[in-house]
């Protein structure tokens, strides 16, 4: 999932300053899964909103909304009607649904209210994980599914630096060696003849070395 | 002017004797009181949403911890209090309005001390 934050309440609250109606919309996947942007968040972040503006004695209606996905004009039209009725539009999909967001209401301000900081997993309850860069050209199968990309400091694709400690990496006490890992798992796969091939430098131009990437599906296109 | 207070309770903290505390209680202040299934079941927007009814104090009352009927009801409270606490600090509210309060299911007399704390003191 895309994992993000909410963004300070006083930073959404300074970009809403010159608005009387806002709409805050919310999205049911991934930044509800983090707990930063789902119908929860909306309710709790309007909330907050509206007490701190009734204390600084302004008036403003804050309309509640969560959709399915923010990253799908299907599922943003079902907003078309709140949009309407407010004068600009909080975002706390991720970057990408507030990006969808702003270009599918043309006319409308729209804001965001979530930091967005990477993929990953939910690792244990309230714990998220960076997991995958998005590099373009997985290579977890060498790996044993673990990828040295994101998750070695040093994004080291031919073993281990040799900084780490008791399976930790020397960046950071809190962060596991990936290479630790990585070996640990192909050692209990019988499988550690992988990391006798030499891995070649990362080809940088499936990530974002191109500059901005589009996927096609002709297959897909009507 | 009675001082507006919104009171959330698990129902299984509740009994005959607790329930006249209660009453009394409504006497001395403009009290709301919330029943919940479990403390477990107190969203942070059920809190904000008393400060925005004009509440001065909100508090939850839960389970002691290894009472909870749900197991982790009372903690789950107490964390979402702790955050909503956070929220207030954020837009300049004095944080000290909002409380938790484990509570023993057999003790009425800490329970009484309780709720007055939460009519008479700051908390």
């Amino acid at each position: 999932m895309i994992v993000g934050e909410q963004k300070p309440v006083k930073e959404i609250k300074n970009y809403l300053e010159p608005y009387k109606k806002v709409l805050i919309l919310g999205c049911g996947t991934c930044v509800k899964t983090c707990f930063a942007g789902g119908e929860d968040e909306v309710g709790e972040l309007a909330s907050a909103l509206r007490l701190v503006f009734k204390k600084q004695g302004k008036k403003i209606e804050i309309e509640e909304l969560t959709i399915e996905r923010q990253c799908e004009d299907e599922f943003i039209q079902q907003s078309a009607q709140a949009v309407k009725r407010n004068e600009a539009i909080l975002s706390l999909g991720c970057g990408a649904g507030v990006q969808a967001v702003a270009k599918r209401f043309i006319k409308m301000p729209t804001f965001p209210g979530v930091n967005t900081t990477f993929i990953g997993i939910l690792e244990t309850q309230g714990v998220f994980t960076e997991e995958c860069s998005g590099c373009g050209n997985c290579e977890l199968a060498h790996f044993g599914g673990i990828c040295p990309i994101t998750r070695c400091s040093k994004k080291l694709m031919n073993g281990p630096c040799g900084g780490s400690s008791a399976g930790k990496c020397e960046v950071n006490k809190d962060i596991d060696c990936a290479w630790h890992l990585i070996i640990e798992k192909l050692k209990a796969l019988d499988a550690l003849e992988n990391l006798n091939r030499y891995v070649p430098p990362k080809d940088w131009r499936t990530a974002s070395g191109s500059g901005p990437r589009k996927l096609i599906r002709e297959d897909q296109i009507i | 002017m009675k001082k507006k207070i919104t009171i959330f309770i698990c129902i299984n903290l509740l009994n005959e004797k607790r329930i006249s505390i209660l009453n009394n209680a409504a006497k001395k202040a403009d009290l709301k009181i919330v029943k919940m299934p479990c403390s477990g079941m107190i969203k942070k927007v059920f809190l904000l949403r008393a400060f925005e009814a004009n509440s001065d104090i909100a508090a939850a009352l839960g389970c002691e911890k290894n009472e909870c009927r749900y197991i982790e009801g009372s903690i789950r409270a107490e964390k979402r209090v702790i955050r909503t606490k956070k929220i207030l600090d954020e837009i300049d509210i004095e944080n000290n309005r909002l409380a938790f309060f484990n509570i023993s299911s057999d003790d009425n007399k800490e329970f009484a001390e309780t709720i007055e704390k939460i009519l008479t003191e700051s908390l």
